[in-house]
């Protein structure tokens, strides 16, 4: 039976320090899980799909879905989907777990997005493994690097000052001040966000490693209706992307093109026309805050080297006409697929009424967006919408 | 919307160690044959699922390299970690939700070893096993895919559910089937040479186990109108199931792992409306052969004459890992090409822990 798919019930963990997390990936991805299904008020055992991220290359484990899964509390012979594509799997978990039910391959759907980072002693040389062997690994890129292309290239284009760049880091962490799960808040003291990392990148707006699991049911419309509490929050449209691997494929470093033809793809199925005035807020994918400008503007929130703008207008704070990321976004918790996750996850909660941040009041149309590979190279997003019982 | 699921083209390169190709290469020819062999432009199409694993591929998010060279780039895409008949089902869920017309799946069993020979694919995928199981109470005490089938194996013999000369026997037999195929890894053997082989999981031979390849494929599915009118339609994808199995501390992985099998089969069975006596043939992912007969009885399949299943040898003739289902599949489709009578049930499983947690998907093939 095809439905419409409807997020009913989210479980967030707090995130927090690898090293401080007492829990192992099992109990995380168990506590996020029975809170999500409490969350949700339905059956367990009613649940016929579990989805689970992972990024194997970065982590302790190969496919770790299969030695999680067992730990959920499901029933027996309940299918397992991993699923690994680097930065946005997470994206990936709720975009997949709609089209199962919209397709009607299930029903009722739990979606685990665990922590990624809590294994590795030097996690950023892990991570600069992805970087690609033949051109950017000799040349000593690593993540940081190819992601502080993005912002040079952007301040060069539009000639905005180190300040704006860090500007939008503190609007996030002010707004992380008020989400409960985050790892990093204003309390960051200014001489440590001031710390160069890779020019112009600052660690101020450099996300933390964290470590934290989220988990999100996701059922067919009709038996939300019956079974769940809250409001239904509909997945009305989702897409995902691909750039080329090699970074010369991005062209144009100022801007990301891909999401601006990802956004074209996902208001197009969604309906949206103008989305500055149809959406209510926006969680962004930014483990690099600045990446937040050119999100913005992909978007269409606003045209090319204007978000800058928008942020000293208040438009992307909370009380603005679009606010970004109130959950402070990845620069504040980022504990790998569940931070991917996170995005979908806030949006929700927001449009359930019942945000982890700071409510927007009456928000009925949002969007969660999810990034990663090499030079970005990936894109997720999602498009939800409030819809009335 | 649609109900109706084609597949429409199908491409399989046998990855030998004097391929001279780099990994999005070979990705990139596999899926540019299996679209020309639809009569479908890369521009045509929505969704591309790959089907890999980054310790395979010896790198960290290796779909980041493969899903451009997979018709992925400027493009919905996304990667499953498993057995390829997941990732096939996924691209499946892309159509009938009206995400995509046309999909490719590409499925990346290319070992980063330096060899494409069987020992070194299977030393290579036994650590990665071994790394898959839970850390704490199965790594220590030595679980890996290939001691599980062994276990299993030895339970059966010990309840005189099988014999090892009946295993080495059919094993040859599968092995003397696939050999002139074209995609056999292994040559004409004979039932004491099996026996003979090496130990490897006692009392499974290196032969009884499956013939670890090296390989690439790709399959492009269709819905509706646009796959009804495709130019070469290579069969119509009735039913599909899939359940996972249970994990090591229920024994029942070792004692009943056919029941995950009869899972799926009951679901994809159901939804294709179809009764024992229309299955006309069967692709088995028999992992070992003392897993044959439960398994095929669990598919409803007991009654099929052995030339019905696995005309080419079965997982003992070639196994690609990961991308086993994707050459099941293909093996299905050419098998209705070449005039089957009634369904071809295909059956893949991922390997991933053996017969621990294991995944396994059923796909009624029909000829359209």
């Amino acid at each position: 039976m095809r439905m419409h798919a409807v997020i009913s019930g989210i479980g967030i963990t707090p995130a927090t320090s690898p090293r401080r997390q007492p829990l192992s990936k099992n109990e995380l991805c168990r506590t996020a899980t029975d809170l999500a299904i409490e969350h949700a008020k339905i059956d367990r055992a009613t649940i016929d799909t579990v989805i689970i991220g992972d990024i194997a290359g970065f982590e302790a484990s190969s496919v770790a879905a299969m030695t999680i899964a067992p730990h959920l509390g499901l029933k027996p012979y309940t299918r397992v989907i991993p699923l690994s594509t680097g930065g946005t799997t997470g994206g990936h978990l709720a975009n997949h777990a709609a089209a199962l039910i919209a397709a009607g391959l299930a029903q009722r759907v739990l979606c685990v997005a665990p922590n990624t980072f809590d294994g590795p002693v030097d996690l950023q040389a892990v991570i600069n493994t992805n970087s690609p062997m033949i051109m950017e690994q000799p040349l000593g890129m690593g993540a940081v690097h190819m992601a502080a292309f993005f912002p040079a290239a952007y301040q060069e284009r539009y000639g905005i000052s180190d300040d704006d760049l860090m500007a939008v880091a503190a609007k996030n962490r002010e707004n992380a001040d008020h989400n409960p799960y985050a790892h990093i808040t204003s309390a960051l003291s200014d001489e440590q966000a001031q710390r160069m990392v890779s020019t112009p990148l600052r660690l101020g707006m450099s996300c933390p490693v964290s470590s934290g699991a989220i988990a999100m049911v996701i059922q067919g419309e009709e038996l939300a209706r019956k079974e769940s509490p809250n409001p239904l929050v509909r997945i009305v449209s989702h897409a995902s992307i691909s750039d080329g691997y090699l970074g010369g494929k991005r062209r144009d470093f100022s801007r990301f093109e891909v999401v601006e033809e990802l956004a074209r793809r996902v208001y197009r199925h969604g309906s949206i026309v103008e989305p500055r005035a149809e959406l209510d807020l926006l969680e962004l994918f930014v483990p690099f805050s600045p990446m937040e400008y050119m999100l913005v503007e992909a978007f269409g929130i606003c045209g090319p080297g204007e978000a800058p703008r928008l942020l000293k207008e208040g438009a992307t704070k909370y009380g603005g006409d679009i606010p970004v990321n109130l959950s402070g976004g990845p620069q504040c918790a980022n504990p790998g697929v569940a931070g991917q996750l996170a995005p979908v996850a806030h949006v929700a909660l927001q449009l359930m009424g019942q945000a982890a941040t700071r409510q927007v009041p009456n928000a009925r149309r949002g969007l969660a967006h999810s990034a990663g590979g090499t030079f970005f190279q990936f894109h997720t997003a999602t498009l939800m919408e409030r819809v009335d019982r | 919307m649609t109900d109706e699921l084609y597949v429409i083209g199908a491409s399989w390169l046998k990855l030998e160690d004097d391929s001279d190709l780099q990994l999005d290469e070979a990705v990139f020819q596999v899926c540019s044959a299996a679209l020309a062999d639809a009569g479908v432009k890369r521009h045509q199409v929505e969704l591309s699922v790959t089907s890999s694993l980054d310790l395979y591929d010896g790198r960290s998010i290796s779909s980041a390299l493969t899903a451009p060279a997979a018709a992925g780039y400027l493009n919905n895409e996304t990667r499953i970690e498993g057995d390829s008949s997941a990732a096939f089902l996924t691209a499946v869920a892309g159509i009938l939700a009206n995400q995509a017309d046309v999909a490719i799946v590409a499925a990346v069993n290319a070992p980063e070893v330096g060899t494409t020979q069987e020992q070194g694919i299977r030393r290579l995928r036994e650590q990665v096993s071994s790394y898959t199981f839970d850390a704490h109470f199965d790594r220590p005490v030595g679980m890996t895919a290939v001691a599980t089938l062994g276990m299993h194996a030895a339970a059966s013999v010990d309840q005189g559910l099988v014999t090892v000369d009946q295993m080495a026997a059919a094993t040859a037999a599968e092995i003397n089937r696939g050999v002139g195929s074209g995609r056999s890894s292994r040559a004409a053997t004979t039932m004491e040479q099996v026996r003979s082989a090496p130990m490897a999981a006692a009392p499974l031979t290196e032969l009884m186990l499956p013939a670890e390849t090296a390989g690439v494929g790709a399959v492009v599915i269709a819905g509706g109108v646009i796959g009804r009118r495709s130019p070469r339609i290579r069969a119509r994808l009735t039913g599909w199931g899939s359940a996972t199995g249970l994990p090591t501390w229920n024994p029942g992985w070792l004692s009943e792992p056919e029941a995950t099998t009869a899972r799926a089969a009951a679901a994809a069975y159901q939804r294709a409306g179809l009764d024992e006596a229309r299955i006309g043939y069967l692709e088995l992912t028999d992992l070992s052969p003392s897993l044959t007969a439960p398994l095929r009885a669990a598919l409803r399949a007991s009654h099929l004459p052995d030339h019905q299943v696995n005309r080419t040898g079965g997982v003992r003739s070639n196994h690609p890992g990961i991308a086993n289902g994707l050459l099941r599949i293909i093996e299905a489709t050419e098998a209705l090409a070449d005039g089957v009578d009634g369904a071809a049930i295909v059956h893949a499983t991922d390997d991933l822990m053996g017969l621990v947690s294991a995944t396994t998907s059923v796909l009624v093939l029909e000829a359209a």
